[in-house]
C-alpha cells in the first residue's frame, strides 16, 4: 500500500470512528488535504496542486440547481476563462448513490473537461463541511481557503445572465494578487446527499 | 380469459411507465375566508401545499440547503395583499449535518387582502397566485403552479374552516396580548461590514418543556452563528453576522420564529424580530 493510500485509509478510519463529526474549511486557514480518484480512476492529490489556485465545486447531476447551472454552462465557462491562469477546477460528487461510471457518463454528456472526484463515501465533503450542491471553495497558491459559499447571488435563478458571480470575483481577485473582496457567502442548492 | 391477460399486460406496461415518470410530490390549492368581497373589509387568502409522505418543502429560511417556498399574488387595482404569514416550521436533520427548515405533510401560506374602500365595478373579483417550491426527499424537484381564485360571483366558494384549522399553527406576535414571554434585544450588525451580534433574551412566564429557534437569513448577510440556549424560564438567542459588501438587505429587521412546547406537549410559535440596526428594546 502506498503512503498516500495508507493516509487516506487512516483518514477514513478516523472519520468512521468519529461518526458524524465533521470538519469545515475555514476562510483564512489551510484547505483540508485529500487524495481521491476522479471519474477515470486517476488519483487527484490536493497537496500536489500547491502553487496553483484550486476551485472545488460540490456537484450532483440529480439536483435542479446544478442542472440549471449546467444548462447555462456557468461552471465550464468560468473554468475555461481561468484555465490559463494556473487555476485548476475540480468537481466533487459526494452523492452517496452515485459512482465513477455515472460521473463519466454525465461529464461526457455535459461536455466539460475538468475532473469529477468520486466522493460517494463523503469524506472530502465531510472534511470541508460541504452542505449544498453547488457549494464552492477557492484555494489560493499557498493552500489557503480564500472563498467559500455560493456560486452567485441568485438562488432562485431569476436573474440568469446578470447574477453576481462570487467565484468569478474571487478568481479575479486572487489571480490579480488582491485580497478577495467577498470571502464568504451562504451557499445555496440541494443538500449534499451524504451516505447515512 | 384473453381479455383478462391483455388487461393485465396493459396494466403492467402502464405501471412501469408511471414508475419512471417524474414524481409530483406536491399538490397546491387556493383558499379564501369569504366568498363575498365587501369594500374596505379585509379577508384572508391562502395557498395550501399538500406534500407526499417522505417529502418536504421549505420555510422562508430554508436552512443550510433548499429554496424558500414562494407565492406572488396578483389582485385587481386598489386591492392590497399583505406579505405571507408562515406557520411554525419543523427542522429536518439530514446526513452530514445538513439542517433544513420547512414542512412535511402540508402548509398553508396565508395573506390578508384589503379591498378598496369604494366598490369598483360589480361582479366577481379575480386573484391569481404564482406558487414556486422545492420538494426534497432522496432527490429534489422544483415545482411551480399558477392558480386563480374567483370571489363574489355565482358559485364562488369560501373555506373558512381551513383558516380556523391552521390558525393555531401560526406564530404569535412578540408583543401580543397573552404573550408567553417578554422579549428584549441588544446589539446590531453594523453597516460597515464588520461582524456584529444581536442577543435576544426571552423571559418565559412558564418554563417551556422545549424551545427551538428558527433563525433568520438574508442574502446580503453572511451569518457566522445563530444559537439558542434555554435554562429554565430564560432563553438566550445569539445571532452573529456581517453585511456583505455591495448587497442590499431586504430589510433592517429580520423574521425569526421561536417554537416551544408546553407541559402538555403542544407546540406553539412566537415571532421574534431581529433588528440589525441595534435599537435596544
Amino acid at each position: 500500500m502506498t503512503l498516500q493510500r495508507k493516509g487516506l485509509a487512516a483518514a477514513l478510519l478516523v472519520l468512521a470512528v468519529a461518526g458524524t463529526t465533521r470538519g469545515a474549511a475555514t476562510v483564512g486557514q489551510a484547505a483540508p488535504e485529500f487524495v481521491v480518484k476522479d471519474q477515470d480512476g486517476r488519483e487527484v492529490d490536493l497537496a500536489k496542486l500547491r502553487g496553483k489556485v484550486v476551485v472545488l465545486e460540490w456537484t450532483n447531476p440529480d439536483c435542479p440547481f446544478v442542472q440549471r447551472h449546467y444548462r447555462a454552462k456557468t461552471m465550464s465557462t468560468l473554468a475555461d476563462r481561468f484555465k490559463n491562469r494556473d487555476v485548476v477546477w475540480l468537481a466533487v460528487n459526494s452523492t452517496n448513490y452515485m459512482d465513477a461510471a455515472k460521473d463519466r457518463a454525465w461529464r461526457a454528456e455535459q461536455g466539460f473537461s475538468y475532473p469529477v472526484l468520486d466522493d460517494r463515501v463523503g469524506s472530502v465533503g465531510g472534511a470541508y463541511g460541504a452542505k449544498t450542491t453547488p457549494h464552492m471553495f477557492v484555494i489560493d497558491k499557498t493552500g489557503t481557503v480564500v472563498y467559500q459559499g455560493a456560486i452567485d447571488d441568485d438562488a432562485a435563478g431569476a436573474n440568469e445572465g446578470s447574477a453576481r458571480n462570487y467565484v468569478a470575483e474571487a478568481l479575479d481577485d486572487v489571480t490579480g494578487g488582491r485580497p478577495v473582496r467577498v470571502a464568504e457567502t451562504k451557499p445555496y442548492g440541494c443538500s449534499v446527499k451524504y451516505t447515512k | 380469459m384473453w381479455q383478462v391477460l391483455v388487461a393485465a399486460v396493459l396494466a403492467l406496461g402502464v405501471s412501469r411507465i408511471a414508475a419512471t415518470a417524474i414524481p409530483e410530490p406536491v399538490e397546491v390549492s387556493l383558499a379564501a375566508s369569504t366568498a363575498h368581497v365587501e369594500p374596505g373589509k379585509p379577508f384572508d387568502v391562502g395557498v395550501l401545499l399538500r406534500v407526499q409522505p417522505g417529502w418536504h418543502v421549505y420555510w422562508r429560511n430554508p436552512g443550510d440547503a433548499g429554496l424558500p417556498t414562494s407565492v406572488r399574488w396578483a389582485a385587481p387595482p386598489g386591492f392590497a395583499v399583505s406579505a405571507l404569514s408562515w406557520p411554525v416550521p419543523r427542522r429536518f436533520d439530514q446526513p452530514g449535518g445538513v439542517v433544513g427548515y420547512g414542512y412535511a405533510d402540508a402548509v398553508l401560506l396565508r395573506s390578508t387582502v384589503t379591498p378598496p374602500p369604494a366598490p369598483a365595478a360589480q361582479g366577481p373579483v379575480a386573484l391569481r397566485a404564482e406558487v414556486g417550491w422545492l420538494a426534497c426527499e432522496q432527490i429534489c424537484i422544483r415545482g411551480k403552479k399558477s392558480l386563480d381564485l374567483m370571489l363574489g360571483g355565482d358559485g364562488a366558494a369560501a373555506n373558512p374552516a381551513v383558516f380556523a384549522e391552521w390558525a393555531p399553527r401560526f406564530p404569535l406576535e412578540a408583543g401580543a396580548v397573552g404573550t408567553p414571554a417578554t422579549v428584549t434585544a441588544r446589539g446590531g450588525v453594523p453597516a460597515d461590514g464588520s461582524v456584529g451580534g444581536v442577543t435576544v433574551t426571552l423571559d418565559w412566564k412558564e418554563a417551556p418543556a422545549s424551545v427551538e429557534w428558527f433563525p433568520p437569513d438574508d442574502h446580503a448577510l453572511a451569518v457566522e452563528a445563530a444559537t439558542s440556549r434555554t435554562d429554565g424560564a430564560r432563553t438566550l438567542l445569539t445571532f452573529r453576522a456581517k453585511r456583505l459588501p455591495g448587497e442590499q438587505l431586504d430589510g433592517a429587521t429580520l423574521e425569526s420564529v421561536v417554537a416551544w412546547t408546553d407541559a402538555s406537549g403542544k407546540r406553539h410559535g412566537l415571532r421574534v424580530p431581529i433588528d440589525l440596526d441595534g435599537k435596544e428594546t
